[in-house]
């Protein structure tokens, strides 16, 4: 069953249209990887589901209710609901440098979503747990890596429960000798059944994770299918030659 | 020159203090909640509203203190017609004069700190679903007054020594009572305490300022 439906989406940033047509479908727990070269409209494409970018034209429907309909959008109501299912992890993590690491993960449940204060400390301390940080629960973001940090952004995505997690470019802000760190813990998603839409350049980790590739090129979609058609049996010379140049 | 001339004229120069820290206090805590809506104001969207808090910022900052406080204090008062209804005390026209230059400055420091908030910020707060008025109070203004802490420390301690202004529209202050002991004595003593008093009171106010930079460190 898909949960996020794009239809012909459209999006220009003054003359220069940097989404051309983009339809696509994810179905729950699939995880797609979104690959393609710089500038190609991968980030974009990703940061209109969660309305962080407004499309021009075409429709997005998650979970069955319109973000957008033939371009126009939902009242600000029902967009802030519909992407209240979606959660996002930044490529430059974002984490509030106000708020020490447990506090980053608590304040949207509490001041967002008015949970009690029993059931989300339960639950961050269950997911610090889970991205091995639960010693780091009391310093500020600055006193840790980039892999911590990132570490730290997915398990502040993960307190509001959402059903759908976008990452854009998870590994791109870190050195490489971090990246394995943060890759593990989308991994262990991924086999939760976590439904992902993850935006990578990381093309070892995307063929191991990934139920799905997308291929984007110059604001098109030009191939879509499984990893292993994607990857062992491309279709288009454009494709092939974007993965011979990666590996 | 004996302790007892010391202590006889410190004791009304420190009740001359006492006004200075009245209208340091008075200025401070009104002038960075209104400056901060004049921060609001300049970086808003209507035209209008942002036009009149950048007007009000460049005349405030582009004309003398002591001519603003001249005229709240003498000038208001020769307006024909009205002029007799706004006779304030010279202390209230002082305060008043104090709080609305400083959150011009206020205003200009906050709107520096605004802008060197990331805009990752707001897009981590907004896929959270915060409100706009969830991400100001809980995630911008904590950064933006960290970030501005620095200049604010700095304005403060200007602003403790413009209190010396207070002598220009005759309210009796600190320098009031050294210059009046001056002339009596035939000293400079007075001018060196005065001097000392005002030392004293900037390095509480650093002092107090540098505690906060490491309250607020968010190390």
């Amino acid at each position: 069953m898909s949960i996020i439906h794009v239809s012909n989406i459209k999006k220009s940033f003054g003359n220069i249209e940097v989404l051309k047509n983009i339809s696509f479908e994810v179905n729950k727990q699939e995880v797609v990887a979104v690959i393609g070269p710089s500038g190609s409209g991968k980030s974009t494409m990703l940061r209109s589901l969660i309305n962080l970018e407004r499309v021009d034209n075409g429709d997005i429907r998650i979970n069955g209710d319109y973000l957008v309909k033939n371009g126009k959008y939902s009242n600000s109501q029902d967009v802030k609901k519909i992407t209240r299912n979606m959660g996002m992890v930044f490529q430059h993590f974002n984490l509030f440098p106000n708020l020490t690491v447990i506090e980053n993960l608590e304040i949207a449940p509490k001041v967002v979503a008015g949970k009690g204060i029993t059931d989300v400390h339960n639950k961050s301390m269950e997911l610090l747990e889970k991205i091995g940080l639960t010693d780091k629960k009391d310093v500020y973001p600055s006193k840790l890596s980039g892999g911590q940090k990132q570490r730290v952004a997915i398990a502040r995505a993960l307190m509001m429960e959402p059903e759908i997690l976008l990452f854009d470019e998870p590994t791109s802000a870190l050195d490489p000798e971090l990246t394995g760190e943060v890759l593990k813990v989308i991994k262990l998603l991924a086999e939760e059944r976590m439904t992902m839409i993850i935006v990578t350049h990381e093309m070892e980790f995307a063929k191991e994770v990934a139920n799905k590739i997308i291929f984007m090129d110059n604001g098109y979609i030009l191939e879509n299918g499984s990893t292993e058609q994607l990857f062992d049996n491309p279709q288009l010379d454009r494709t092939k030659a974007f993965l011979n140049k990666q590996y | 020159m004996n302790i007892d001339y010391l202590i006889n004229i410190t004791i009304p120069m420190l009740e001359g203090a006492k006004m200075t820290v009245l209208l340091f206090f008075i200025a401070i805590i009104l002038s960075i909640p209104l400056g901060f809506v004049f921060t609001l104001m300049a970086i808003s969207k209507n035209i209008v509203v942002a036009s009149i808090a950048k007007g009000y910022i460049y005349v405030m900052r582009g004309t003398p203190l002591l001519l603003q406080l001249l005229f709240l204090a003498f000038g208001l008062p020769m307006i024909p017609v009205v002029g007799e209804y706004i006779v304030m005390d010279r202390f209230v026209a002082a305060s008043l004069g104090f709080t609305l230059n400083y959150a011009a400055y206020f205003a200009e420091i906050f709107r520096g700190g605004l802008l060197a908030i990331a805009k990752g910020q707001y897009e981590a707060a907004q896929v959270l679903g915060f409100s706009k008025f969830q991400t100001t109070t809980k995630i911008i203004l904590p950064q933006m007054f960290r970030i501005a802490l620095p200049a604010v420390s700095n304005e403060s301690i200007t602003l403790i020594k413009d209190t010396a202004l207070l002598y220009a529209v005759a309210v009796p202050e600190l320098l009031h009572f050294a210059q009046t002991a001056v002339n009596r004595d035939f000293t400079i003593i007075p001018f060196f305490i005065a001097g000392l008093i005002f030392l004293i009171m900037t390095l509480v106010l650093t002092g107090f300022f540098k505690w906060l930079e490491s309250k607020l460190k968010f190390e």
